[in-house]
């Protein structure tokens, strides 16, 4: 572990974290694209959740209404993630000493797993239960536990904002 | 009309019981910020559906209509929790806002979204389809206003 703390403290010392950080205008607009960028991904999430979970667009297959919306959730997530890392590249000493920061990459990569157990799994049988306006229990578990990830995602964000 | 003259009225504001009460611990704000960004989340997803459905970008094998009265419900609530939980956070430092341009953009924006959404984008996405040039525009419009809200918050805390 120490290993990564001389790493962040490296990337701490570098030219280009110095010059994010104290930039009076580069910060605020990488935390603007991160916010903007989490208000398209996590909310188009959230309405694929809300199909898996039999609430939104019952009348229409779900893999027609996830292949419809999931583009946007993706795209969006590409621009949470390099904006993150960005900000994380500006303050690598201060988040990894922050307990808040770890839970949030923690349940940043549940969150992930949840997605990639999905789409490797139920998803794939799809067409079983594609015109189901209620799908089945796996289904329903993997939107429902996608709900409660992103948000626990973003409430530790901004408990770790606070904290230090 | 000069900014001074709501002075009296965020002093009010900033002397409240709700003001104090989020002011009072250290986990009230992120708390209250975290449900009005969750909400915001959720309001970005429906808006960003909406407009570009009308933009004839995405769900084109849906009617306009269609997308409109499925969203609708989840638009209405997340902007109505964004409106309670973003009441808080300003109550809470008010008389902070009062001489912070970007609060004043934030306020003008969202009035103006409020406004177009419920008066033009509701009215607009009761057909089943919008042509070309005016979809383009309505849901243009709209998503500038909602994405400019988000910027001009995120501004606050900065300027």
């Amino acid at each position: 572990m120490s290993a990564l703390f001389d790493l962040c403290n490296w990337i701490n010392a570098s030219a280009t974290s110095t010059a994010i950080r104290e930039s009076v205008l580069v910060f605020p607009v990488i935390e603007g694209t991160h916010l903007l960028a989490i208000g398209v991904s996590a909310g188009t999430i959230a309405m694929t959740d809300l199909r898996l979970l039999g609430v939104v667009m019952k009348k229409d297959p779900a893999s027609k209404v996830l292949r419809a919306i999931l583009p946007f959730s993706i795209w969006g997530f590409v621009v949470v993630f390099i904006s993150g890392s960005l900000l994380f590249w500006a303050e690598p000493a201060k988040s990894y000493r922050n307990p808040w920061f770890r839970f949030k990459l923690l349940f940043l990569l549940l969150a992930g797993m949840n997605a990639l157990f999905f789409h490797m799994g139920i998803y794939r049988r799809m067409e079983r239960w594609d015109n189901d306006a209620i799908p089945p229990s796996k289904a329903r578990l993997a939107g429902a536990l996608s709900l409660v990830l992103w948000a626990t995602v973003i409430w530790l964000g901004r408990q770790f904002a606070y904290s230090s | 009309m000069p900014i001074q003259f709501f002075r009296p009225f965020f002093k009010w504001c900033d002397g409240t019981m709700l003001g104090a009460w989020v002011r009072s611990s250290t986990w009230q704000f992120p708390m209250i910020e975290t449900i009005h960004i969750l909400a915001l989340a959720m309001l970005y997803g429906c808006v960003v559906i909406l407009s570009l459905r009308l933009m004839h970008m995405l769900m084109k094998g849906w009617t306009v209509s269609n997308i409109a009265n499925e969203v609708s419900p989840y638009l209405n609530w997340s902007l109505g929790t964004i409106l309670v939980s973003g009441t808080l956070l300003y109550l809470s430092e008010a008389m902070k806002t009062l001489d912070n341009p970007a609060f004043w953009i934030k306020v003008t924006l969202l009035f103006s979204a409020i406004v177009f959404h419920y008066a033009v984008v509701r009215r607009v996405a009761r057909a089943d389809e919008v042509s070309g040039a005016r979809g383009f525009v309505v849901g243009f419009v709209s998503l500038v206003l909602w994405l400019g809200i988000g910027c001009a918050g995120r501004a606050i805390a900065f300027v």
